[in-house]
């Protein structure tokens, strides 16, 4: 993985003496709190609705032990003890002390983190496929680019006060597991005709109020000219997007307002009058970049490993988690293994200092000192041999981290909603709960099957409820929380947003309807179709009779 | 409302000409667009330096023409949030090759000096009260930046303060 | 992002409390009768006319000049003679602090749980 040199050091530390002195001057009165919240966000600290919080970019969602550790650390001393892993590759501290923070960011910068930009009205975390470098079927490993990405956008003199939050995902994979489609811009690396590899471009996808699948704006880009365009693509934006109204102001809007066409033609003006070179990364900069991506030293192993083989005729359970929770790797003898951070009841994407530390040693000795956050508040290790499943697997299980429900019912993405959110109009984690254990029987998840359910506490959908086949989206009314269903939505590579099935329901009954509408779609399944094909084919008219009829 | 140039609190020379009022036989004067579109032709002839400032909608291509008689233009800031003038500057250097004062007008914080100097501010109006250190200081406050191609004293990876510029190939 | 603007201008016929958030450790306080911003709602100064809506406002403003505490506005909350409720399911939350997290969260932040019973559920 990517090791900062001099340079990203010098950087890091300095924006961290940078805040420090921001910070002393807010303490001592000489910055209002007007002037300093813009500021501290770009440090990613929020105040929220109990506290400060700051988010910590994991960029393009990869980790090392070292950095784990650290994270558990940081949640030890100046927290209470846990973290919030969440749907950007971002984790979230929910008590830190204002003076404490630049202290917490010393400690980052020591293991190449920092927490620049994870809010603000700018470029945020670049975030990438989980199993970018291992997945079994990937084009390309799409992180040299995403580091390009970050080091680009750190700072960036002419894009750091844009109208709006700006969210880049790119994947090097056909299957996105990264919701490209969702994002303010989208990358998916891809062949041309030719067989050469570039980057397909799309705009202005979104959730929030205004739900949008992105518009593609280039078929296909030579990847050395990916920094010019996304300059281009950038100051169209910043020029022409909304600043009058906080709800319009993301690119989805612009792109909308002029039509993908238009936007695609401005673009593509700007792109051609940029000073070219200028939007170029040198070629030498690119290697630097990508040599740090070399994959890790896999041993020669054979496909199959008779302990493992073993195990998985001993061990049901064993046997059940390798099947949801453990993917192909693209090298012999390894396996990707997905860490659920879901557990029955639990609240989603939450891990204590422990979990943390115990993941931290289990990358360092099986997995090539590797750690992966994904989008779905889930973690990744992905270099582990096949031989050594069955160890990691009684490791996780002993710090309660070896649910093995990915994919399914109870792997739901939920924001941490009014529990923690200033923002939040509804609680979201305890219907996320209660949804969980009502579900939560393994045996009926695994006959229901893939189920992407995603909670958000309100309108901002970071709980990605439009992309939930099953979403819910907390509202308030008159002091009491209710809770809307949509159904159809999907965040993959065929995205398509939610759709409100009727009049929300009180948190007493929403589980119910969840539940209603499982139980309909099992009902009228066929031949093995999950629940998103099911409902293609359906419909909302069964569930919404089912849920309506009885609730 | 104190000026900074070269990292000092100096002298403002220009005045910020009303539409409605007589163009002056001499002196600096900063005119809007629109005057600067219709008198055009007796700027020419009167002693005194000429600007224009520019609104932040204004497609500074429309402003081409006039570039040569130009010795400077100001960009506004309505709230030191809308980063509308960062583009606006980065085209009229670079684009447009302009090369007079880019000066920045009106909500300008310290903490954004380094990212006006990189896109091609030189001359600044700060009006909350923050002292030159202040100013300064935050102007110091980054040795390093990523961005390739942008102004500034920042070194950059492969380059060195004294040869950075527009002419180094670049990262971004 | 303020709702004090909106819930200073409201019109609202109870009586009213004056929160915001400490400068320095950012945790949720009430002005109270003494004067003194504390976790608890239980003391808090209660508003009851535009007279008295002005004077909190004042007293606000003055913390947030001294840099005490960030964003002060009014809520609306009920009094039911033992403790004060407030009427927005946001200021209830608040008011008592997380509901999940429990194991790393209760009461370890001095916030008091008056509330519990409205948010139940």
């Amino acid at each position: 993985m990517y090791r900062y040199d001099e340079f990203d050091a010098t950087f890091v530390s300095e924006r961290v003496v940078q805040f420090r002195d921001q910070v002393e001057r807010r303490v001592k009165g000489e910055l209002s709190e007007e002037q300093f919240r813009p500021l501290r966000l770009m440090n990613g600290l929020y105040l929220q609705l109990h506290a400060y919080m700051l988010r910590v970019a994991v960029p393009y969602g990869t980790l090392n032990s070292r950095q784990m550790h650290k994270l558990a650390f940081i949640a030890d001393k100046f927290d209470r003890g846990y973290g919030h892993f969440t749907t950007r590759q971002n984790i979230q501290y929910n008590w830190p002390k204002l003076p404490d923070v630049p202290a917490i960011l010393d400690n980052l910068a020591e293991v190449e983190m920092h927490a620049i930009q994870t809010s603000g009205n700018c470029i945020r975390n670049v975030t990438a496929d989980q199993w970018s470098g291992v997945a079994a079927d990937e084009v390309e490993d799409p992180r040299p680019y995403a580091e390009l990405m970050r080091q680009w956008s750190s700072l960036h003199p002419e894009f750091s006060f844009l109208p709006r939050k700006f969210k880049i995902a790119v994947t090097g994979d056909e299957a996105d597991r990264a919701v490209i489609a969702y994002h303010d811009i989208g990358l998916r690396l891809k062949k041309n005709s030719a067989g050469d590899i570039g980057f397909e471009i799309f705009v202005g996808g979104g959730m929030g109020r205004t739900p949008m699948i992105a518009a593609r704006v280039r078929e296909w880009l030579p990847k050395s000219e990916l920094l010019g365009y996304l300059e281009a693509v950038m100051r169209v934006y910043n020029l022409n997007g909304r600043r009058d109204n906080k709800y319009k102001a993301r690119i989805k809007i612009l792109v909308h307002e002029l039509g993908a066409e238009e936007f695609t033609r401005q673009v593509e003006e700007e792109y051609a009058r940029l000073d070219v070179p200028q939007g170029l990364p040198s070629d030498q900069e690119l290697e630097r970049i990508a040599a740090y991506f070399a994959p890790p030293a896999y041993e020669d192993l054979a496909e199959n490993d008779a302990d493992h083989t073993q195990h998985l005729v001993d061990n049901k359970e064993f046997a059940e988690w390798v099947e949801r929770n453990v993917a192909p790797h693209k090298v012999t003898g390894y396996a990707i293994v997905n860490i659920s951070l879901k557990p029955v009841g639990g609240v989603p994407g939450d891990a204590t200092s422990g979990q943390m530390r115990a993941i931290a040693d289990l990358a360092q000795k099986m997995s090539l000192d590797e750690i992966r956050v994904t989008h779905e508040q889930n973690l990744v290790l992905p270099n582990v041999r096949k031989h050594d499943l069955f160890a990691v697997w009684q490791e996780l299980k002993e710090h309660k981290l070896a649910d093995a429900n990915l994919g399914l019912a109870t792997d739901i993405i939920s924001c941490p909603g009014l529990d923690y959110c200033g923002l939040a109009t509804a609680r979201s984690i305890p219907i996320s709960q209660d949804i969980s254990n009502r579900l939560g029987d393994i045996k009926r998840q695994r006959d229901i099957g893939d189920l992407k359910i995603k909670i958000s506490g309100c309108i901002n959908a970071c709980g990605h409820h439009h992309a939930g086949h099953i979403g819910i989206l907390g509202l308030e009314k008159r002091g009491v929380e209710y809770y809307q269903i949509t159904l159809g939505g999907s965040g993959d590579e065929n995205a398509a947003v939610g759709q409100i099935i009727g009049p929300g329901f009180s948190s007493e009954t929403v589980t119910d309807a969840v539940e209603t509408i499982v139980d309909t779609y099992v009902d009228l399944r066929q031949n093995g179709e999950t629940f998103l094909e099911a409902y293609r084919r359906v419909g909302a008219e069964p569930f919404k009779e089912a849920v309506y009829a009885t609730h | 409302m104190p000026l900074i140039r070269d990292g000092k609190i100096v002298e403002d020379s220009w005045v910020l000409l009303d539409d409605e009022a007589e163009l002056p036989a001499k002196g600096d004067v900063i005119l809007s667009l629109n005057r600067l579109k219709k008198d055009a032709d007796t700027i020419q002839t009167r002693g005194g330096r000429t600007g224009v400032i520019l609104e932040n909608d204004v497609d500074e291509e429309d402003l081409a023409a006039y570039l040569p008689q130009i010795d400077l233009v100001a960009l506004t800031f309505p709230a030191f949030t809308d980063g509308r003038a960062y583009s606006q500057a980065r085209q009229l250097r670079t684009k447009l090759g302009f090369k007079g004062e880019l000066r920045a007008t009106g909500n300008v914080l310290a903490d954004q000096a380094t990212f006006l100097c990189r896109v091609g501010f030189d001359s600044f109006e700060v009006d909350n009260g923050q002292s030159i250190d202040v100013w300064n200081k935050a102007l110091r406050s980054m040795s390093v930046a990523y961005q390739r191609g942008y102004d500034g004293e920042q070194a950059t990876r492969d380059s060195n303060p004294s040869s950075q510029g527009k002419a180094q190939p670049t990262l971004a | 992002m303020a709702p004090g603007d909106s819930s200073m201008a409201k019109k609202i016929s109870g009586p009213r409390i004056l929160t915001a958030n400490l400068l320095g450790d950012g945790l949720v306080v009430f002005l109270g009768t003494d004067g003194s911003w504390a976790p608890g709602l239980e003391s808090a100064r209660l508003a009851h006319s535009n007279d008295d809506v002005a004077q909190l406002e004042a007293v606000g403003g003055e913390a947030a000049r001294a840099n005490h505490i960030v964003d002060p506005y009014l809520i609306e909350v009920e009094d039911t003679g033992s403790s004060l409720l407030p009427i927005e399911m946001r200021e209830r939350m608040r008011a008592r602090g997380p509901s999940v997290n429990l194991e790393f969260n209760s009461r370890s932040n001095g916030h008091a749980l008056v509330a519990d019973q409205a948010v139940a559920g």
